[in-house]
């Protein structure tokens, strides 16, 4: 139950190694942010200095208005999951899942009272005898989201808790930890490099790469509206097209040469892009969102089919045209290799980006 | 014949319709032949040699003749008094001195871990620390009479200081002042292995018991206790076995006195046999020495059932 802001918060590991890279972010209280973010990209090194299992080299991390920067892990009372379970050996499941109550002197009575309920909500409430180091690692998992959500921290911090987890008991879980935050209204930041997981768990997602944060806002904002080219790839599966392009002007409309195939823009109330004629730009579109025609259409481009994957209901079918593949999802149906289609590109969905800074172009 | 190895099942063959014919493998047997040899020569025939004597009354100096006094010796050892004490000896000796042992080491190793941050300075301190270790018992012996004699160094240190000397070779102090030689000596193994237990605990498991918001003492109490304990019983027993058969710093330093002050059984036993030559009597006594062992064994390893 805390609002936790990080300012100019930056790691240096040995001196050398830059993790973390002057990383602000307000956490609101109440609620479910994702880091998300290939490895290697800061995330779970922040949300270690949240912890304060690290020190951070530079910034500081605040709980509401209280600085918490040199304070260690067992007096900011946060709650963290790790990307492995962390079993207490020799203790059982009850015992694994007291622990933190254990710690704070509650009374027996209620630790009990507390563990059966917990233990309920996760589904353990049979193995609460059994030796917690004995059980499978999914369930192992389940003990320690138990022992974490036993107690009331100013906030949960999970570290990918959902690796280490078969995929069934994964969308079990993580529809129990979505309830569970909204129904306790508890703030969480919740560390992962799936994409999909954060879009359906988080209220807010900091897309972070290389240590900095790239993009902060809500999933459909980074969904739909992404900074640069990183989070437009990174967000969605697969992840946004990009295609580089010159901006030509002709009678009047804007014309994007991507040298195999042109775009037109028409009608130019698209006055930003005339600041881009002669210039390289990146036009970025979501495979979702392009159109997919059996026969030709007006405005449309011919290209052909080289792949296609099943995706549940979907298709995703790689498509080429000279040097150029695109990916489009579409709905499943007949496709064959080597198959001509044409494509067409809806304007309201296409992303413009810098050719240069690979940033997105403000419409 | 059914049943031996090597052998195969008369109804097997008959099953399978074969030809009834026994084929006993005996190369095995054949390689066995000489280690068996070397281990009943020195080893099981001298253990029921010992037995054998046992049964006797035989003093080899002064005649070859053994006398038969069936079990007249074990009796004398439960009578004998000063056998009952020395093992009242060992006990205090051991018991408290491995103990002590045990406890510094564990502690020794945890601070090392928990506060020398450094790794060459953690290095450094338990090369240190393992330097007693290296030493011979004899030569470690020698070195500390010298020191503990009554106008030695370390009163010379106490008197220094403003002390009163103190009669580290008394009769009320003696068996102490070998134990505390020998926790000197050897506080460094168990504190090798706790060491070793130590470092092999996950770091994750640290992390995750201070978010869970444990004390220091929780933590030691619930984790790092629990974790080292197999690698610790393990060198109480080791201590423990080289404390049973204790004698090199026994017959250096105090060579069992004054009086009989530091008379351990194995002293009295060496003494008994080799110094008086009663024979049988020694050999009923270490016989009985050596089962006070194995009982004392399997109640220990009981106690610290690794599950």
């Amino acid at each position: 139950m805390a609002k936790v802001y990080l300012e100019n918060l930056t790691k240096i590991f040995e001196g050398r190694v830059l993790a973390v890279d002057r990383l602000t972010l307000e956490i609101p209280d109440k609620g479910l942010v994702s880091l998300l973010g290939p490895s290697g990209c800061g995330k779970t090194t922040t949300m270690r200095m949240i912890a304060g299992l690290e020190v951070p080299t530079r910034g500081k991390i605040y709980f509401d208005d209280q600085e918490v920067t040199d304070l260690p892990p067992e007096e900011r009372n946060v709650a963290m999951v790790f990307q492995f379970p962390v079993i207490y050996p020799g203790m059982t499941v009850f015992e694994n899942i007291a622990f933190p109550l254990v710690a704070r002197k509650v009374p027996k009575k209620e630790v009990k009272k507390r563990v059966e309920e917990v233990a309920n909500v996760f589904g353990i409430a049979d193995v609460l005898s059994k030796k917690a180091h004995i059980l499978d690692a999914g369930t192992r998992q389940k003990v320690v989201l138990a022992r974490t959500f036993v107690r009331r921290p100013h906030v949960y911090l999970l570290d990918e808790p959902l690796t280490s987890v078969d995929p069934s008991t994964r969308v079990e879980l993580r529809t129990v930890l979505k309830k569970l935050q909204s129904h306790l209204g508890q703030t969480m930041v919740y560390v992962t490099h799936d994409q999909s997981e954060a879009l359906t768990l988080a209220d807010r997602i900091a897309v972070m790469n290389e240590g900095k944060l790239l993009q902060y806002g809500s999933p459909e904002e980074v969904y739909n509206n992404p900074k640069n080219t990183f989070v437009g790839y990174f967000i969605g599966n697969p992840g946004m097209n990009f295609i580089g392009c010159s901006v030509e002007e002709e009678k009047g409309s804007c014309v994007l040469n991507a040298e195999d195939f042109r775009v037109f823009v028409p009608d130019l109330p698209n006055s930003f892009l005339r600041d881009f004629v002669g210039k390289k730009i990146i036009l970025g579109i979501r495979p979702e969102n392009l159109e997919i025609h059996a026969k030709a259409v007006s405005g449309a481009i011919s290209f052909l089919v080289i792949l296609v994957e099943p995706v549940g209901n979907r298709l995703v079918v790689h498509l080429k045209k000279g040097e150029k593949v695109l990916k489009a999802k579409i709905p499943r149906q007949e496709m064959s290799l080597q198959q001509e289609v044409w494509v067409r590109f809806p304007l309201e969905f296409l992303k413009f980006f810098d050719g240069e800074t690979l940033e997105t172009i403000e419409v | 014949m059914k049943g031996l190895p090597g052998l195969y099942g008369k109804e097997k063959d008959q099953m399978l319709g074969r030809a009834q014919k026994k084929r006993v493998v005996l190369t095995p047997y054949y390689l066995m032949i000489p280690p068996q040899f070397l281990i009943w020569a020195v080893v099981i025939f001298p253990l029921i040699w010992a037995v054998y004597i046992s049964f006797h009354d035989w003093n080899p100096t002064i005649s070859p003749e053994r006398t038969f006094v069936g079990i007249w010796n074990y009796v004398t050892v439960f009578r004998d008094e000063r056998f009952l004490s020395a093992l009242l000896r060992m006990l205090y000796y051991s018991g408290v001195g491995v103990t002590i042992q045990l406890f510094l080491g564990t502690a020794i190793a945890l601070a090392l871990v928990e506060y020398v941050r450094s790794e060459r300075l953690r290095t450094f301190l338990l090369v240190l620390f393992l330097l007693p270790m290296m030493m011979a018992e004899a030569v470690a012996a020698q070195m500390w009479t010298l020191l503990i004699t009554d106008t030695g160094t370390i009163n010379n240190i106490l008197v220094w200081l403003g002390l009163n000397p103190i009669g580290w070779r008394s009769r009320e102090l003696a068996l102490t002042t070998l134990m505390i030689v020998d926790i000197w000596q050897w506080t460094a193994l168990p504190l090798l292995i706790a060491y070793a237990a130590r470092i092999s605990i996950p770091e994750s498991l640290y992390e995750s018991s201070r978010l869970d918001g444990a004390s220091r003492w929780l933590i030691l109490r619930k984790i790092t206790l629990p974790y080292m304990r197999v690698p610790l019983a393990i060198a109480f027993l080791l201590r423990f076995m080289d404390s049973y058969k204790f004698l090199d710093k026994v017959f250096i330093m105090t060579y069992g006195g004054p009086g009989t002050a530091t008379e351990l059984p194995t002293f009295y036993l060496y003494q008994t046999a080799f110094s008086y030559f009663k024979v049988g009597y020694g050999a009923a006594m270490s016989w009985i020495f050596g089962i006070i062992a194995v009982i004392g064994m399997f109640f220990f390893w009981r106690l610290a059932k690794v599950q």
